[in-house]
């Protein structure tokens, strides 16, 4: 019902290569900007363990030694398409789908989308924020809803 | 300031699976009072806060209201993930020109 977040990048370098790169997460999420170890126990994840297969899971190792169950692939097709039910760290049941289909517009770029939905469903990340955000929150929001009320 | 009402209103369980029900479909408080464990009018005082923080909307429908989701009080969710996607996805490009520079 709500409409769905959607993201397109073009990065240089082929069809291939984008999807290899896209799958090893490990070598490039920002788990200092982005994880659960961060909102959890304060300080960037230690690690993140990827099976880039079917069926397989992505799990984030954090701070404290807790592991936090991010997503499953649910759609694994080198090198052009992936799915993910991605909850990250929410319980598997409240799961968003995260789509990402891989482009060649030509021998050296690919065109990445990146196409999140049924987020509304992430009830239970409304008060993890709350929780976890504290006095970040004005940060995170302020920009956004400074222009907001602005407006 | 209504992305905090918002992130509030929801933190409550059974005001969360009023919301639930009514991501499904719309419905009246009768209905909606049908399907949960707890009081019509508990289910109206649910209901007051989630259209206090513009999470749901009511319209009229005859001689009842109906309550649908209003989709205003989700955009500090969809703030929060718009920006997640912007963070990570700009981290992924910078390694894909890290390892084509190589």
């Amino acid at each position: 019902m709500l409409d769905s977040i959607v993201k397109t990048i073009d990065v240089p370098c082929s069809q291939k290569r984008a999807f290899e790169i896209f799958v090893d997460m490990a070598s490039w999420w920002p788990l200092d900007k982005r994880s659960m170890s961060l909102m959890q126990a304060g300080a960037p994840a230690k690690s993140l363990s990827v099976d880039a297969r079917e069926g397989r899971r992505i799990v984030e190792l954090a701070a404290d030694d807790v592991e936090h169950h991010w997503g499953t692939f649910r759609v694994f097709d080198p090198h052009a398409h992936l799915q993910l039910d991605f909850h990250m760290g929410l319980p598997a049941d409240q799961t968003g789908q995260v789509d990402v289909s891989f482009t060649p517009i030509d021998a050296g770029t690919t065109r990445v989308e990146l196409v999140h939905s049924n987020w509304e469903g992430y009830g239970d990340m409304a008060e993890m924020m709350l929780n976890g955000y504290g006095g970040s929150w004005d940060m995170l929001f302020g920009e956004h809803f400074a222009a907001a009320c602005a407006g | 300031m209504t992305y905090d009402n918002a992130i509030t209103a929801l933190a409550d369980p059974t005001r969360r699976a009023v919301f639930e029900a009514l991501a499904v479909k719309p419905q009246s408080v009768a209905d909606l009072a049908q399907g949960q464990p707890v009081s019509r009018p508990a289910v109206s005082q649910h209901l007051k806060v989630l259209v206090g923080a513009r999470l749901v909307k009511a319209t009229p429908q005859g001689t009842r209201r109906i309550y649908a989701l209003d989709p205003t009080g989700l955009i500090a969710l969809r703030a929060y993930l718009d920006r997640f996607w912007d963070d990570t996805l700009g981290a992924y490009a910078a390694e894909v020109r890290r390892q084509s520079a190589n």
